[in-house]
């Protein structure tokens, strides 16, 4: 039996019913810690974990980002939630569905390896007695740790990965459905980070009173050349970033190049060289020639 | 000075109090909470806050509340629903014409402001109307598939 090292993810989160729960009535419940902020993601995890418990794509029900009781994943950010995530939801649904197959190969009277599993039905042969994942659900208890040694499948037999799937979230998008970041609590500021002019220019005097004293300012933060300020409504907020920016003394420096002088200058500055591969040394030669 | 404004937004009445010279975009958003209008830069750079302001396209972060008064605004939401999407939003959805979306809404109202005026443009006049628009994640060819497919749908309604 070949121990695999869980993903990072599974690791963290070492329960399986964390990620997967299969409700008396057939429900397919899957849980991530990541959200869909328009990268697709809701969609190809949703693949994912079809394809590795082998239900159909539409039976699979994903609850994203609810920190009560999706694991806990991290930011979302990068290409981690299908590099990472999407790993440890494949590993995560392997384990589940081999512990169904177990469970349906002693109802069966089989071997493991003889067990089938196709549209969420488990079955030894054609024509012979099928099980769904509904009728084992009581039986299987997901609050256990990953084994370690559950296989996902092989990428040739999978059905959804690879595919092109319609997105789950576009109707809703396309129609006006809010994202994340809309999201209002309560009592919340809208703020706005006050821009130096140029690159290094430096704040030698500022009147912080004077913007906290125009309407709807609630907040005006002062940190060196940093200067965020918290209104409400969102409108005062733009209205005395504008303000602030003027009310600043700022001195400026002239320690950019010349337009013309980029190439030079960029690699006269303190750089680090590494090879990414032998063979286009003599094209990057060229280039820099 | 904050003072009551009578708008008529998706075919209702309603009263805000704003300043006049306010953008309709921060309005839209916070005070009707109709999110499907995005903030992309605020600035009249992007075209994410697209509206109709009686049936034109208008950028909402630079359509001052005075300058919307007594005329009709439709954001997304009074485009079309989820169950009953306009054809320029089934247009989308059929050919996928998104990555992360957030342009899209904008994108979609100049479009059917568009076909509203002129129900079978060439390449040229949907690539006009889509000049104020930007988009970075790269899903321009789909985009004017969808709007082509818009119009194909709109004339075929007629």
């Amino acid at each position: 039996m070949n121990l695999r090292p869980l993903p990072p993810d599974l690791q963290a989160n070492p329960r399986l019913d964390r990620w997967v729960g299969i409700g008396s009535g057939g429900t397919v419940d899957v849980f991530i810690g990541k959200v869909e902020l328009g990268q697709g993601i809701a969609t190809a995890l949703t693949q994912i974990a079809a394809d590795e418990l082998d239900v159909p794509f539409t039976a699979v029900r994903l609850t994203m980002g609810n920190t009560d009781i999706c694991p806990d994943q991290g930011v979302t950010a990068g290409s981690w939630s299908i590099e990472y995530g999407g790993m440890a939801l494949r590993a995560a649904c392997a384990e589940v569905r081999r512990l169904f197959v177990r469970e349906a190969a002693l109802r069966l009277g089989v071997e493991e390896d003889a067990v089938k599993v196709e549209d969420g039905k488990f079955y030894a042969m054609p024509g012979a007695p099928v099980l769904s994942y509904a009728d084992l659900a009581a039986a299987v208890d997901l609050t256990c740790a990953p084994s370690g040694n559950a296989v996902p499948k092989d990428w040739r037999s999978r059905k959804l990965c690879g595919m092109k799937v319609p997105r789950t979230d576009y109707r809703g998008k396309l129609c006006g459905a809010a994202y994340l970041h809309d999201m209002e609590l309560p009592g919340m500021l809208h703020a706005r980070v006050v821009r130096p002019p140029s690159y290094s220019a430096q704040l030698i005097r500022f009147d912080a009173d004077a913007v906290r004293a125009m309407p709807g300012v609630e907040c005006v933060v002062v940190d060196g050349r940093f200067i965020g300020i918290c209104a409400r409504p969102e409108e005062d907020a733009i209205a005395a970033a504008i303000a602030a920016h003027g009310i600043g003394t700022w001195e400026e420096s002239a320690d950019l190049p010349e337009e013309t002088e980029g190439q030079t200058w960029m690699s006269s500055l303190q750089n680090e060289t590494s090879v990414v591969d032998e063979s286009s040394a003599a094209i990057s030669d060229n280039v820099r020639g | 000075m904050r003072q009551p404004i009578r708008l008529s937004v998706n075919g209702a009445e309603c009263g805000v109090a704003g300043e006049p010279a306010t953008p309709l975009l921060y309005v839209l958003r916070n005070d009707l909470q109709l999110k499907g209008t995005r903030f992309g830069c605020g600035n009249g750079a992007c075209g994410s806050c697209t509206v109709h302001v009686d049936r034109r396209a208008v950028q909402s972060c630079n359509a001052p509340l005075r300058s919307v008064e007594g005329h009709a605004v439709t954001t997304i939401e009074g485009l079309g629903r989820p169950e009953a999407p306009h054809p320029v939003q089934q247009a989308f959805i059929d050919e996928q014409a998104a990555q992360r979306a957030y342009c899209i809404t904008g994108i979609m109202m100049s479009i059917a402001a568009l076909l509203g005026r002129t129900p079978a443009p060439t390449d040229a006049e949907l690539l006009e109307a889509l000049n104020r628009h930007l988009c970075r994640c790269g899903a321009h060819l789909r985009i004017l598939r969808a709007a082509r497919r818009a119009a194909t749908l709109m004339g075929a309604k007629r």
